[in-house]
């Protein structure tokens, strides 16, 4: 009877991180880029009362074994990579990938990092940037006298500087990709690292795999899907409540076997 | 007369072990490919052989018999999108690679190990008909017939296999199910199966179904009890008023 309570207590943790996973998605409802979370669960190990196939006193063998759980626990998060709606903001360094890919960036430390996240800035130097400084990986510079900047499909930038109506190819960005992107390690700010889950970063250079186009001067939106958050939600909820029953009933059980003697 | 109460007590017994089972199908209403479990009751009956009464009929024992199933029905599927989650619609359960041995499973929420190895989230090796499954490139797909495709290039087709009995596997956890013995063997799936990547198979648990055979089997633990505390006390009256002179 204590296994039914603790089993029922396990289902409730459980929902519980189910709840708290769809309230970051919520939360993330408007953030650029955003993917949502999915949560994973495994079962727990199972105790075998009586094994199939050992005879009884009886000489007949059980066909059916006898076994019981110990409940549930979260195993993994993963991210869920669907598309997210274009938003249009007619920004010239907002970009949007249609398509799989990654931005490739530069951090502090020098080390590789990805996002989906395109509303890129304009740095000291002239470099573009990501809200936290972080650079674009090819590194590029914009001119300083540049008038206007285009983005095209493939990620060929070119800017018209002042004086002169043609314009000058500057440099490229080039999407990274990965064959599990469930696999990156989240690591907030919309950024995320590559872990031997999601195999190495595999950069377009050289334009030979297709992986996503660019939309100058739209953002990705979140992918999250309010109605359907809001439906696990609920059945998260229920979920919850039904395993507290558990725990009641249980409860009960074992208050019924104490009166069992008046 | 204390044969009422032994019958009572092992159905408040079995009863527990039922919970357990009840218990843990809610606590896995959210759990990827997990199967619901179903116990039964069965009352075993055998005629006592006491020759020394010489009755005519003579007394039959009865003995409860708990049965488990564990129900393989579909579960629905959930689209997720991501490349490494599988689905099986209709019957069949992928084959893992464990420390244990080979082991089957319905959760299809694959990942790539540090070598990149197609693996499920405790790490275990997915076995296709060729061996383990090797994802090295930019794009995988994975069509309905389970063959694993890395940039155009076939790398195995996913092992899929069927039980002839289904209660001829135990489940270990971690979604895993292991042949009760080394007689049990896999066979090729008698019926078409579907893949279905960037899919996830949801729990078979129907909460409502469950909660009502949690409030049964309440009602049935407290008539049990009664019929103790109904034996208690006609025992108690038998030791005490009967031989009683008044």
């Amino acid at each position: 009877m204590i296994r039914s309570l603790k089993t029922a207590a396990s289902g409730m943790y459980a929902q519980q991180l189910y709840v708290d996973t769809i309230a970051n998605n919520l939360a993330n409802v408007n953030t650029t880029g955003y993917k949502k979370t999915k949560l994973e669960f495994q079962d727990l190990l199972y105790h075998t009362i009586r094994a199939s196939g050992v005879a009884r006193q009886n000489g007949v063998a059980d066909p059916t074994s006898l076994q019981i759980g110990y409940g549930v626990r979260p195993i993994a998060s993963q991210k869920i990579f669907i598309q997210g709606e274009m938003s249009q903001t007619d920004n010239q360094l907002d970009l949007a990938i249609q398509g799989r890919g990654f931005f490739r960036l530069l951090d502090e430390h020098g080390e590789s990092v990805f996002t989906r996240d395109g509303s890129f800035k304009l740095s000291g130097d002239g470099s573009i940037v990501t809200s936290h400084g972080y650079k674009l990986e090819p590194e590029i510079i914009i001119p300083s006298d540049a008038v206007s900047i285009t983005v095209n499909k493939n990620g060929l930038i070119s800017v018209i500087v002042e004086g002169d109506n043609l314009p000058i190819e500057i440099g490229k960005i080039e999407l990274t990709n990965f064959i599990n992107p469930a696999g990156l390690e989240n690591l907030g700010e919309n950024l995320y690292r590559e872990t031997s889950a999601s195999g190495e970063p595999l950069t377009n250079f050289g334009n030979t795999l297709h992986i996503g186009v660019l939309h100058q001067g739209f953002l990705e939106t979140s992918n999250v899907n309010v109605v359907e958050e809001m439906v696990n939600m609920i059945i998260a909820q229920r979920a919850y409540e039904i395993n507290s029953k558990a725990v009641r009933a249980a409860e009960e059980m074992l208050t019924t076997v104490t009166n069992l003697k008046r | 007369m204390s044969q009422g109460i032994h019958k009572a007590a092992a159905g408040m017994k079995a009863g527990m072990d039922r919970f357990g089972t009840i218990a843990n199908n809610l606590a896995n209403a959210s759990t990827t490919g997990y199967k619901r479990d179903l116990q039964f009751l069965r009352l075993l009956t055998r005629a006592q052989t006491d020759r020394s009464r010489k009755q005519s009929g003579g007394t039959s024992v009865q003995e409860l018999v708990q049965d488990q199933f564990t129900d393989f029905s579909q579960g629905e599927l959930n689209e997720t999108g991501n490349k490494l989650d599988l689905a099986i619609s209709g019957t069949g359960l992928f084959t893992i690679q464990t420390t244990r041995g080979i082991a089957y499973t319905r959760n299809g929420s694959f990942t790539l190990d540090e070598n990149s190895y197609l693996v499920d989230y405790s790490g275990n090796r997915v076995l296709s008909e060729e061996g383990e499954i090797l994802i090295n490139g930019a794009e995988v797909v994975i069509n309905r017939f389970g063959e694993v495709e890395v940039d155009g290039g076939r790398v195995g087709k996913l092992k899929i296999v069927e039980f002839e009995d289904d209660t001829k596997l135990r489940k270990a956890g971690n979604s895993l199910f292991y042949p009760i013995n080394d007689e049990v063997e896999p066979q090729a799936p008698t019926e078409p199966y579907l893949i279905s990547q960037g899919y996830l198979e949801t729990s078979n648990v129907n909460l409502v179904q469950e909660m009502i055979t949690m409030i049964a089997l309440g009602k049935e633990f407290e008539a049990n009890q009664k019929v103790i505390q109904t034996n208690d006390e006609l025992m108690r009256r038998e030791a005490r008023e009967l031989g009683r002179v008044r």
